[in-house]
């Protein structure tokens, strides 16, 4: 085993959490809206693709999770 | 080419009384005119009144209707078009006697199906009667005895004997119906029995109106469901051979009379005088000629023709609301003055036909407005730019480009909102986006998530450093993340600077140059004065505020938050932050590439696993990571190209498009089953 220091440890911790918080805050965004998506499209079929767009829209912020989390692994020698 | 709508002429027709039947069939036959809706009383006009003989039409076409949904008919299609007069001469000399022999036949059939109906209703209602075996005269007709017939669950025959209630109980004979019986009583004590039996389940069974043994009854019962069938059979087939014979020259009628009828009622959406009718609307207008053309071929010289301006459109509605009633008030007046040509003016693209795919969405969001830019043509390069690089894959791209071919010609019509000509447009694009991943690939030296060349190759195990950029090509996406990130970056700021210069060029057309330059050339200095400040704020090792390249930063900035705070006020300033969110946004162009190359490694890892042990495990191994490129495929589908969607709705057009345009909709439509 290679020893990688606490301080490294830290910081894939860090990562983890960055990519796993933001995933779940996308997600509980999703949820709400992917409901109404769904409503809205099963009363006018037009309303898909807009319903399906706007559902997407929080995953941003794990796009931002995932970022933060590759600057940070990327601090990992 | 693309960018702007198809350049429209007002114009205001005006017809005399006699001469209107000639021309709106000219002009419904011409699908050229976007006819502008008449409001009752506007420019002092009232709405024309329906041409004679559209209600002998209606009448026809409600018989006719109801022929057509007698007989089923579903959708046919048709190779050869009817000449109309013929049709209509051939239906009207057979019309009545066909509605008569119709209808009889349909009456008789539903006749004949309700009895059907009526008949299994009856024997699935003696079933219990047969199961209990009993006469069916035994349950009815006494003076003193209530019979109840029903289901329950559990044994209520104890309480009752407890009760010292007197009971006869027949049980049915077979076992899969244990809860089935038929209870004798004396009339009196109904009430009491029915309260004990109804705390266990019990639900009456209907009864069942008949004499003899059950069985018996349902023997006849067959019969005379067999021989009704058999007449139906008889009905039905005669209707087939209506249909085979008749159904086709009725439905190229129906077509005919729907469009008499519209010819007949389109004097309802124009304005008219007792002489005359107005009609007004919009025409391409470099088909104004064949317009006037076609007009003059309907009803000679006797028509007059008007362009109107947009000055004669605002000074029009004022006059109209003076006409209505007096002096105008401020605020009608403010209203005359923007009536709004670009949101008014119907909109007919002019994309050549690969760039409709795109056209349909923006659509999905909004209809352009008739002097916007039609962000279509743009979308056209950046969209598969997008998509590639977020896939990225040689084998992904040929594969889509394969998928492509085999969508074109298979005979799958689609799903949803996604059939016909869209569905073509569609899978057009999606070969395209093919196309750039395979460059995209080439980029990142990926087949199929396999390093094919690059540090670790397997082809080519070597790389090209290109001086120019400091970059070493193919680019190894999970080794040069932050390589990754800025190309994003970069991507993401000209990408908005592109969205706002666009931007300028509407504001510009909408509110002037003040406007455009306050509002939106303010950003694009923000932006870049943003960049080389946040830039030297986290890489550079000490931060000197004096240092030329910092200094010009930070003055574009200023300069620009001033411009914005002086064209759009404090609340301008919020939007400061999600600028920076806009262009963080767009290193999703790397993290959904990379999970689709995480998906794909892991199949081929999984698989090799596999491989490597030899034997039969090689097949399975293939099979894995077979099916891994087949899910990840079609995930690529769906997440990258909804992401590309997503950069250009929420971080492009934000920037410059308003939508809400009106589409171009000629009055009049095209014929399918007849001709003229």
């Amino acid at each position: 085993m290679v020893d990688i220091g606490v301080g490294y440890g830290m910081i894939a911790i860090a990562a983890g959490l960055a990519m796993g918080l933001s995933a779940l805050a996308a997600a509980i965004g999703e949820m709400a809206i992917g409901s109404a998506a769904v409503g809205a499209t099963a009363e006018d079929r037009d309303m898909f693709g807009k319903g399906l767009i706007l559902t997407v829209l929080p995953e941003t912020l794990a796009i931002f999770g995932l970022v933060v989390a590759v600057l940070l692994w990327l601090k990992i020698p | 080419m693309g960018l702007k709508a198809e350049p429209m002429t007002r114009v205001l027709i005006v017809v005399p009384k006699d001469k209107v039947p000639a021309a709106t069939s000219a002009l419904y036959d011409l699908q050229l005119l976007h006819v502008h809706d008449h409001v009752e009383g506007r420019d002092g006009l009232a709405l024309g009144h329906p041409l004679k003989g559209a209600s002998v039409a209606s009448e026809m076409l409600i018989r006719l209707r109801a022929m057509i949904a007698t007989l089923e008919i579903p959708e046919v299609t048709v190779d050869m078009r009817r000449p109309i007069t013929s049709l209509m001469e051939e239906l009207e000399a057979k019309f009545d006697h066909l509605e008569h022999e119709i209808e009889t036949l349909g009456d008789n059939r539903n006749r004949l199906r309700a009895e059907t109906r009526n008949i299994e209703q009856q024997m699935k209602n003696l079933e219990p009667y047969i199961s209990l075996g009993l006469d069916l005269d035994v349950y009815r007709d006494y003076e003193t005895l209530e019979v109840i017939v029903g289901n329950l669950t559990g044994d209520p025959w104890k309480v009752l004997r407890n009760a010292k209630i007197p009971f006869e109980l027949f049980k049915a004979k077979d076992a899969s119906k244990t809860g089935l019986f038929a209870l004798f009583i004396e009339q009196d004590r109904t009430d009491e029995v029915r309260a004990i039996i109804g705390e266990f389940n019990f639900t009456p069974v209907p009864s069942f109106e008949g004499k003899g043994d059950p069985r018996t009854m349902r023997v006849r019962l067959k019969e005379k469901l067999a021989k009704v069938n058999s007449s139906l059979e008889e009905v039905e087939l005669d209707l087939k051979t209506i249909r085979k014979v008749h159904g086709e020259s009725l439905f190229a009628a129906e077509e005919h009379l729907s469009i008499q009828i519209e010819k007949a009622e389109s004097p309802l959406r124009c304005g008219s005088t007792p002489n005359a009718l107005f009609v007004e609307g919009w025409v391409p207008t470099k088909r104004m000629a064949d317009l006037e053309g076609t007009l003059t071929d309907a009803v000679g010289d006797s028509y007059h023709i008007e362009v109107l301006t947009d000055e004669e459109l605002t000074g029009h509605s004022t006059a109209a609301v003076a006409a209505d009633g007096g002096e105008p008030t401020s605020e009608e007046e403010e209203e005359a003055e923007h009536f709004d040509t670009s949101k008014e003016t119907p909109v007919l693209s002019t994309n050549p036909e690969g760039f409709k795919a795109y056209e349909y969405l923006i659509k999905l969001v909004s209809t352009p407005r008739y002097d916007e830019i039609d962000p279509a043509l743009f979308m056209y390069f950046t969209f598969p730019l997008f998509f590639a690089l977020m896939v990225g894959d040689i084998g992904y791209g040929i594969t889509f480009i394969i998928l492509g071919f085999w969508m074109l010609n298979s005979k799958w019509k689609g799903v949803g909102i996604v059939t016909g000509i869209t569905r073509r447009r569609l899978t057009k694009m999606i070969m395209m986006s093919g196309l750039f991943t395979i460059f995209t690939g080439l980029m990142y030296g990926e087949f199929f998530g396999l390093e094919l060349f690059g540090t670790h190759g397997l082809v080519w195990p070597h790389y090209l450093y290109v001086p120019a950029l400091d970059v070493y090509l193919p680019i190894n996406r999970l080794e040069q993340a932050m390589l990754m990130i800025n190309l994003c970056i970069y991507i993401g700021i000209a990408h908005m600077i592109h969205g706002l210069c666009l931007g300028i060029v509407n504001t510009n057309h909408h509110h002037g140059l003040k406007h455009a330059i306050l509002g939106k050339f303010s950003w694009i200095l923000i932006i870049i004065g943003g960049y080389f400040v946040f830039r030297i704020l986290f890489t550079a090792d000490e931060v000197v505020m004096t240092e030329p390249v910092m200094m010009s930063g930070l003055i574009l900035m200023i300069t620009g938050i001033i411009m914005l705070i002086a064209g759009e006020g404090g609340g301008g300033l919020l939007e400061l932050p999600g600028i920076v969110s806009n262009i963080l946004s767009y290193t999703r162009l790397f993290a959904i590439g990379l999970s689709s190359l995480g998906i794909a490694m892991t199949f081929n890892t999984l698989g090799g696993i596999m491989v490597s042990k030899g034997g039969a495990m090689i097949i399975v191994g293939l099979i894995v990571a077979f099916l891994g490129h087949f899910i990840n495929i079609l995930l690529a589908l769906l997440a990258p190209s909804l992401h590309a969607l997503r950069l250009h709705y929420v971080e492009w057009m934000t920037k410059f498009y308003t939508g809400g345009g009106r589409e171009y909709e000629p009055f009049g439509r095209e014929r399918i089953y007849t001709e003229v």
